[in-house]
């Protein structure tokens, strides 16, 4: 069977893949756990949004946005030919557009990785700048209250991590941990 | 697909901007902004005082120091309790009024900034933002900077720096 692509999970997500190659897909997504768990938080994130925005807007922009790019498509390919210039041939016109729709795609591939790091990030938990080899394990985060909380640390050139340690009552205390080689 | 495609980033493209509005929110609900917040904003102190202590911790087999007795709960625990022995090196209160604060030399050399930076944002008891670095001899920093939503009485630990078959454990306290 052969591998979906990664834009055939796109359009899997989207139910915009062929029926025939969905039933493939499916069969593998369903051989291969890990990925099919992948597709499957996809697919929760697009919905949950989509909802959103259905809520809020109840109008959907792709297809106002395609229609805005057929017109000024066919305005391109209606309008005289230009005088003999490189960046006005055809190609380099339709490259432009190309280029345009990568970045956007960039865009939001860097959106939805950000989102995907806040949403699966501990709320407000620090996050130590690098890895850290701390001399033991470290207690995770108590439930309790925190007395001391962590707003942002930079670590430099050194790696550190930030520890919990509950106290005297129910409170946590935070632990700047900095990781340094230690001296001879 | 073209079309897949831009449905795709149109969503996800909103969902970026959903992603500005807790950052604007923050700024919206700094301090010094003014806001229809139904209470009124804690009054900042005008000045705190930094309480450092700090301790080396080793393997010696010596115990906790008694005059850092009360800090026991946490160095007997992960990370603390890979070290046995925790002795009082410095004791020491630095004044810390709003928008600076104090230095401190440390016992390898390096020098720890308190800076009292101002009230924090706090749905309960009042937080106090409190900046703290460390720096080497040269003036390179070790520690380019923490920032911590200090609780009054309730102390922050930096610890990690080695120092004499052992480690520096600083723990920082903010008191009026």
């Amino acid at each position: 069977m052969r591998p979906p692509s990664a834009l055939e999970l796109m359009a899997l997500v989207d139910g915009e893949l062929d029926e025939a190659r969905e039933a493939e897909v499916e069969r593998y997504l369903a051989a291969h756990p890990e990925l099919a768990a992948a597709v499957a938080r996809e697919r929760g994130f697009y919905a949950e949004v989509g909802a959103a925005l259905d809520r809020r807007a109840g109008i959907d922009l792709t297809d106002d946005v395609m229609a805005a790019i057929d017109r000024q498509g066919a305005a391109l390919r209606n309008a005289p030919a230009p005088a003999a210039h490189p960046s006005a041939r055809p190609s380099a016109t339709l490259a432009a557009r190309g280029g345009t729709v990568i970045t956007i795609a960039l865009f939001a591939a860097a959106a939805a990785v950000m989102l995907w790091w806040q949403v699966s990030a501990p709320a407000r938990a620090p996050v130590a700048v690098a890895s850290v080899s701390p001399p033991v394990v470290a207690t995770p985060a108590a439930p309790g209250e925190p007395g001391t909380s962590v707003s942002a640390v930079d670590f430099g050139s050194n790696h550190g991590a930030i520890f919990f340690v509950r106290g005297e009552n129910t409170e946590t205390t935070p632990v700047v941990w900095i990781g340094e080689d230690p001296q001879p | 697909m073209r079309r897949q495609l831009l449905s795709r980033a149109l969503v996800v493209a909103v969902a970026a901007a959903g992603l500005c509005l807790p950052v604007s929110r923050t700024f919206a609900d700094a301090p010094h902004a003014t806001s229809a917040s139904a209470s009124a904003p804690a009054p900042t102190p005008s000045s705190l005082n930094a309480d450092v202590l700090v301790m080396h911790a080793t393997n010696a087999g010596g115990g906790i120091d008694p005059r850092v007795k009360h800090l026991t709960p946490q160095l007997t625990r992960p990370p603390f309790s890979a070290y046995d022995t925790y002795k009082l090196l410095i004791d020491k209160r630095l004044p810390a009024p709003l928008g600076g604060g104090g230095q401190l030399a440390l016992p390898d050399g390096r020098t720890l900034r308190v800076t009292y930076k101002g009230l924090a944002e706090s749905k309960g008891d009042a937080r106090y933002k409190v900046a703290a670095t460390i720096s080497d001899p040269k003036g390179k920093d070790f520690l380019p900077l923490l920032e911590v939503a200090a609780k009054l009485d309730e102390p922050f630990f930096v610890a990690g720096q080695s120092y004499d078959k052992g480690i520096l454990v600083l723990a920082i306290k903010m008191t009026r």
